[in-house]
């Protein structure tokens, strides 16, 4: 239940770095290793990997030919609603005292 | 356990996926990775620092596979495949009394192949990460082989040559002689084969090439001693035995040749 609790956190945390940017594998991997440094780093790849199979980011190759990946449609409304449910989590969390 | 660089911290990756993944998902992982890796040293980092960040290859592939199918259905195939593999050879024992040639001949193929297949030669073709590594052990390998081989056709030879010359006794215990040899080679070859298989296995890919050597040697020293173990049998065409071996070294050789000019490439 705990794995799946920071599963599904670092999943949301991931898509929303899409939101402003396009990054690669190896830009994911550093910024999310400063977010949760006790968090194995194959963690963030396999995430990675999940939200392309769920169709929430595609791959593209830039004028480097380096591999990026970027939001796409499904993926920004996923990333709304998960904003939203995250902002009602927050507000109960609030209501119960915990800041 | 510290893996000191990308090349083996991708074939350990590669080791822990397989049967588990889809060799396509193997080939999409590792080039990720690889990329993770060259992102890493433009950086500024080393390939130790890398593959801390990453955690250990095992606990990569076992993240992954939260959230991929079980493949057991090629572990399933793979026994299955075996299984048939037997009785054929079983069947054939049954039907001619000796080891048919031409049967060896099509598995002096398809064992390597299948072997390749196995631990991920074609991922490791994908990823260009190996360099042919024609080690010492390897080396010796080629070489007893070779010499088991001149030594076998001599022996052979000499049963034909001396045909008119030698009496009857002698022929037999030259065949007798023939027979325990290429019964002794066998077994060196079985040793031989798993330990080649496991080379490959680590990221070797010229240990196809001996393979595709090894089982030449194998099916033509099995017929061999089939053909050795009923004396009535041994004529002319116990030269027919040679086909696998010839076959074997072929493959091998245009194997090597291949994968060399890939390297160069």
């Amino acid at each position: 239940m705990e794995h799946k609790i920071v599963w599904e956190i670092v999943e949301f945390c991931v898509l929303y770095q899409f939101l402003t940017n396009d990054y690669s594998g190896y830009d994911i991997l550093i910024k999310m290793r400063t977010l949760f440094p006790d968090i194995n780093g194959g963690m963030f790849y396999s995430v990675l990997r999940k939200l392309h199979t769920k169709g929430f980011i595609e791959i593209y190759f830039n004028s480097h030919q380096e591999k990026k990946y970027k939001l796409t449609k499904i993926g920004e409304s996923h990333l709304i609603i998960s904003i939203n449910n995250w902002r009602h989590v927050k507000e109960i969390a609030r209501k119960i005292g915990v800041d | 356990m510290k893996y000191i660089c990308q090349k083996d911290y991708l074939i350990k990756l590669k080791n822990d996926m397989l049967l588990q993944f889809s060799h396509q998902d193997i080939c999409m992982v590792l080039e990720d990775i690889d990329q993770i890796f060259k992102d890493g040293s433009k950086d500024g980092k080393s390939e130790q620092e890398i593959c801390h960040e990453l955690g250990t290859p095992t606990e990569l592939a076992r993240m992954l596979k939260q959230d991929s199918h079980n493949n057991k259905l090629k572990v399933i195939l793979s026994i299955f495949y075996i299984l048939i593999g037997i009785a054929i050879l079983r069947l054939n024992f049954h039907i001619y009394n000796t080891f048919n040639i031409f049967l060896g001949c099509v598995l002096v193929i398809v064992v390597p192949v299948y072997v390749w297949n196995l631990c991920g030669g074609r991922i490791l073709f994908k990823l260009q990460q190996n360099p042919i590594v024609f080690d010492w052990k390897i080396k010796i390998m080629v070489i007893a082989m070779s010499i088991f081989v001149v030594m076998q056709q001599a022996v052979l030879i000499l049963i034909n040559v001396s045909n008119e010359i030698m009496d009857v006794n002698s022929k037999i215990e030259l065949l007798g002689g023939m027979f325990y040899m290429s019964n002794a080679f066998l077994l060196i070859l079985i040793g031989i084969t798993l330990y080649t298989t496991y080379i490959l296995y680590q990221g070797n890919l010229l240990a196809v090439s001996m393979l595709f050597f090894v089982m030449g040697g194998f099916f033509s020293s099995l017929s061999y001693t089939s053909y050795c173990a009923r004396l009535d049998k041994i004529g002319g065409d116990i030269y027919l035995c040679l086909l696998p071996y010839i076959l074997g070294g072929v493959f091998s050789l245009c194997f090597f040749l291949y994968i060399r000019k890939r390297e160069e490439k």
